[in-house]
Order: structure tokens, then C-alpha cells, then sequence
């Protein structure tokens, strides 16, 4: 077919044939080569480094978004102490948090020497928020960002910039420093345990499906508000692990030294976690929990056989007992 | 000949003035000596031929009263983007090898033959508003680009005009796209020295015939898509 073309092409198809191969121009804006020699240059590239397995991969730009109160903070304070765990400088810049309700979550500093907490000073009016995060990662040789979060950040600027176009910006200097960026983002009321998990509940979602590598979402499951699960809705290098059909599942628990965390549990069904819990359900909950204790499970033995939290159990039996 | 609707188009201003579309049924009235002399290359074949009458219709291909050698002269107009005549030429061909034989403006004939007159744009290749993606040849002859179009080539064919400049402003309407220009001898230096930097310059044919290149193809091919 190719020899048949060849000896098919004269003259002037030659010379087109010619222009249509020379090679790729850059320009101002863009880096232009074939495809081939992205491919090639691609294979040179350093392995992905897994920070927090299905959470965070080293250099992407991850979106942690869930509703209000769900826990967000825990679960990124937990990714960010193991990251920092592995000797990353990690800066968690706290937009959300006193320190007084730090200390009510976490009762013992036992975070490894490179977790670092950044909050704005009150003392001193900021002209340019992005400016100062840029400035305080650099002077802190901070690796890892955490932003928590991007609504309180917003309200912080003066300009009302709209969340998109910050992480617009955030991710310019993100690739500019060499950061690995993880913002956090709360969603809507309505997407409080009856609606699945999508990246579409957070404001300007196409402009940030278009930026973000990753979003995670945080949803509570109904039966039980102590069990919050994690799902992958978008995971742009590799396979997904964590999808509708097979979520993460994690308790919420304070550890033995009193500070706050989530435990992984399982996994499950998105589907079944948001499944609406009727009346009915509820009182043969409650007799199954009385049933099986009345026999002498233990409280956790309980908590396994009816897939709920232990603290769910001693719940509903306080309520029996009271 | 001319419907309500051009007849008040001319009561645009100039550069306003649209150009009607050529009714199948008054073809035989647009048949001049470069469409005879098509016709010829063609060997007369009918497929052929209708490719002819289509590219008269495409380019609006005129024809005149006046008459050399048993032929009409040609109107060859050059129609910009926007389907406005900004220039073009009457041409009398030799109809057994193209080669011309009287040629004079289109200010001259232009009135009578489109019933207004038209806006001046030195600056528009003969084909120019059928121009569209795909990659352009450029050549010095409107004759030559008819060839070009009906040698069933993907590309799309611009001629400069017989006795007219390639100037700047034609190459930077082209500025993106793929483009080669494929001067004869007549102006193979001077497209090189202007433009050589910018386009490719193919000088295949200034020692050989460009239009004998295309005939025998078309002939060899004996189809065409224009």
C-alpha cells in the first residue's frame, strides 16, 4: 500500500508530502513536538510516587471535597502526617481551624518534624493571599501543600475571586515551585448522604475537572454517621481503586493518645451507604444490637457482625439502658 | 438574465455588492475560449466536460461578445472571501494549447457582462473565496489553477493572475496554512528573494511545463472532483 502511494505521488504531492512532514514549531505559549517524541520522552520520566496510596500521588494537584462537618480536615491532617511521616516537608495551611479546636481534635504532638501549620496572622492585613502562600511554602522549603480550604480561602481575598480561578492560579504555582497541592473543598448541603459523590457538586466544577489530577470525595454513610467513606471521582494517572461500587470505608477515632483519626474499616457500596434508612430499619437495628448483646457479644464482635461502628453500638445500647 | 435580487444588489454600496450564483440553465452563456480550450484537454469527454461547466460555476467563469479566433474572451474574476469581486481579467485563449492571446482588464468588460461595477482589492488571488482547509498551491495562471482543480489533487488551487505581482499581503492571508508555491520561469526569482523565508518555494516546474505536469494527469486519472 505505502510502495503503491509512493509510486501514485508526483511531484507536487511530493513536496506537500514534504511540508505536511517537517518538523514540529514551539511558539511563545506552547511546546509543540510529535507524539513520538513525547512518548519517548515520557518513558525518561522519574516512576509516580505514591504519597498517600489512592489519595495523593507525588506532584499532582488533588481536590478533597465533601460536605460541612464530615471530617475533611481529620482525614487530610491524617494523609498529611503520614506524607510528612515519609520526610516530606509538608505545609498545612489552615485556613479553617482555631487553635483551640486543634487541641479539642489532637491531644498529643506526636506529628513528625517536617508537618508543618501555617494561619494567617491577624495582626497583619494581606493584600495578596497567593502571594503569601507562595512566599511561605517557599521560605519553609515546603514540598507538600495542604490548603484547607479553598472556600475559607476565597472569603479571605478581597476580590470575591471565584474558587476555579484561585485554583487556577494555586496550580501555576504549583507547576512553577514543584509542589505536590492538595486543596480541601466543602460541597452543598444536598449532597449530605443521599446523593452519590461527584466532582460536579463543587462550584465551577467543569473549569475544575479541567485543573485538578484528582478528586477525592468524603461522604458519610446514612446508617451510621461515625462511618465515612472515601471514593476516588477522579484519578487521572492509573486505575481507580476507589470507585461507587468498591469506597473506602473509615471510622472516625480518636487513637491512644487522644488524637483524632480515622481507622480504615472496609469497603463497600456507595450505593448501600446512602440507602434511605426507614423507620422500620432503624427499630430492627436496635433489636438486633439488644439480641446479639443480650447473647454476649462484645460490643466490637457487634459492631462486625451488623457492619457498624463499635461506637454506634454502644450508642444505641446507652439509649436502651437510659 | 439577472434576477430582482441582483439587480438590487447593485444599488449597494461598492464594497457591499455580492455576486449572484450562475443558473445551470444559462451555463452555455459562460462558455469562453479557457472553458473551449478545457474542454480540449478533456479530449471532450462528457464526464469531464461537467466538470467543466461546475468549475464555471465555482469560479464564475464569465464569457464575452467579443470574439478572437472563433472563441469568446474569458472573464476571469478574482472574488475575495466574502463572495465581492475585488479584481479579475478578460483573457482570450488559444484553444489547442492555452497560451493567450489578447488580454485586458475586467474594469473594461466588467459592467456589462455582471451589470455593476466592483470594489478594487489588488490584494485577491483568482480562487480565493472558494478557499477552505485543505492545503494551497499557488500558482502564476488562472488557467493553471483551473487545471489544478480539475486534476483531482487534495489541495487548493490559487492563481495570482496572468501579468499581476504575488505581493505580501496574499502570502499573510495564507500565514497557517500549508502552502506552496510553484512559480514558472517567469517569476521563480522573484517569488524565491520575496518569499522564500516564508513558503516553501517549489521550482519543479520552472524549467517544466506545470500545465502539461497537470493535463497529463488529469488524462492519465480521467476524473476530477471540482
Amino acid at each position: 500500500m505505502e510502495t503503491q502511494n509512493k509510486a501514485e505521488m508526483d511531484d507536487i504531492m511530493s513536496s506537500f508530502r514534504q511540508l505536511q512532514e517537517k518538523s514540529a514549531v514551539n511558539t511563545k505559549s506552547f511546546r509543540v513536538a510529535s507524539m513520538n517524541e513525547y512518548l519517548e520522552k515520557a518513558k525518561l520520566l522519574p516512576p509516580l510516587v505514591v504519597l498517600y496510596p489512592n489519595i495523593v500521588l507525588e506532584g499532582d494537584l488533588c481536590i478533597i471535597f465533601g460536605q460541612s462537618g464530615i471530617g475533611k480536615t481529620i482525614f487530610a491532617m491524617q494523609v498529611a502526617r503520614e506524607i510528612a511521616a515519609k520526610g516530606k516537608r509538608v505545609l498545612y495551611l489552615d485556613f479553617e481551624m482555631s487553635e483551640r479546636q486543634l487541641a479539642l481534635r489532637y491531644n498529643t504532638p506526636n506529628f513528625p518534624p517536617t508537618f508543618f501549620r501555617a494561619e494567617l496572622r491577624t495582626d497583619n492585613a494581606v493584600d495578596n493571599v497567593l502571594t503569601e502562600i507562595e512566599r511561605a511554602a517557599v521560605e519553609n522549603h515546603a514540598e507538600v501543600l495542604f490548603i484547607d480550604n479553598i472556600t475559607a480561602l476565597g472569603q479571605s481575598l478581597d476580590k470575591g475571586m471565584e474558587a476555579g480561578t484561585l485554583m487556577s492560579s494555586l496550580n501555576a504555582l504549583k507547576k512553577e515551585h514543584g509542589w505536590t497541592l492538595i486543596v480541601l473543598n466543602h460541597v452543598p448541603k444536598r449532597y449530605s448522604g443521599a446523593m452519590p459523590l461527584s466532582l460536579e457538586a463543587i462550584q465551577g466544577s467543569a473549569k475544575l475537572n479541567q485543573l485538578v489530577d484528582d478528586a477525592i470525595g468524603l461522604g458519610v454513610s446514612s446508617k451510621d454517621h461515625s462511618v465515612v467513606y472515601v471514593k476516588q471521582c477522579k484519578w487521572r494517572n492509573g486505575e481507580m481503586e476507589l470507585y461507587a461500587d468498591h469506597v473506602a470505608l473509615y471510622e472516625r477515632t480518636k487513637d491512644e493518645v487522644g488524637n483524632l483519626g480515622f481507622s480504615f474499616r472496609d469497603y463497600g457500596s456507595e450505593r448501600e451507604l446512602l440507602a434511605t434508612e426507614t423507620e422500620n430499619g432503624q427499630g430492627e437495628l436496635r433489636s438486633s444490637v439488644a439480641s446479639l448483646h443480650g447473647q454476649g457479644y462484645t460490643q466490637q464482635q457487634i459492631a462486625d457482625r451488623l457492619n457498624i461502628s463499635q461506637s454506634k453500638v454502644s450508642r444505641i445500647l446507652k439509649s436502651q439502658m437510659a | 438574465m439577472y434576477d430582482f435580487k441582483s439587480i438590487l444588489a447593485t444599488k449597494a454600496p461598492k464594497e457591499k455588492r455580492g455576486i449572484k450564483e450562475i443558473q445551470s440553465e444559462d451555463i452555455g452563456l459562460h462558455y469562453s475560449s479557457v472553458t473551449d480550450y478545457l474542454d480540449a484537454v478533456v479530449g471532450y469527454d462528457k464526464g469531464m466536460m461537467s466538470a467543466i461547466d461546475r468549475l464555471i460555476e465555482r469560479y464564475h467563469l464569465g464569457a464575452t461578445n467579443e470574439i478572437v479566433g472563433e472563441h469568446r474572451g474569458s472573464v476571469l474574476p478574482r472574488i475575495d472571501k466574502n463572495g465581492r469581486i475585488a479584481g479579475g481579467s478578460v483573457t482570450h485563449f488559444d484553444v489547442s494549447n492555452g497560451t493567450v492571446l489578447k488580454n485586458s482588464k475586467l474594469t473594461d468588460h466588467l459592467y456589462q457582462w455582471y451589470c455593476y461595477d466592483y470594489y478594487k482589492d489588488d490584494d485577491v488571488f483568482f480562487g480565493e473565496h472558494t478557499l477552505r482547509f485543505m492545503p494551497v498551491a499557488v500558482v502564476r495562471e488562472e488557467k493553471t489553477a483551473l487545471l489544478g482543480a480539475l486534476a483531482d489533487y487534495p489541495l487548493h488551487w490559487l492563481a495570482v493572475g496572468y501579468g499581476r505581482q504575488l505581493t505580501r499581503k496574499m502570502i499573510d492571508k495564507l500565514h497557517g496554512r500549508q502552502v506552496i508555491l510553484f512559480p514558472d520561469e517567469s517569476v521563480d526569482q522573484e517569488w524565491e528573494l520575496l518569499f522564500g523565508t516564508d513558503v516553501k518555494v517549489d521550482k519543479s516546474f520552472v524549467k517544466t511545463d506545470i500545465n502539461r505536469h497537470l493535463i497529463n494527469r488529469i488524462n492519465k486519472k480521467g476524473g476530477c472532483n471540482a
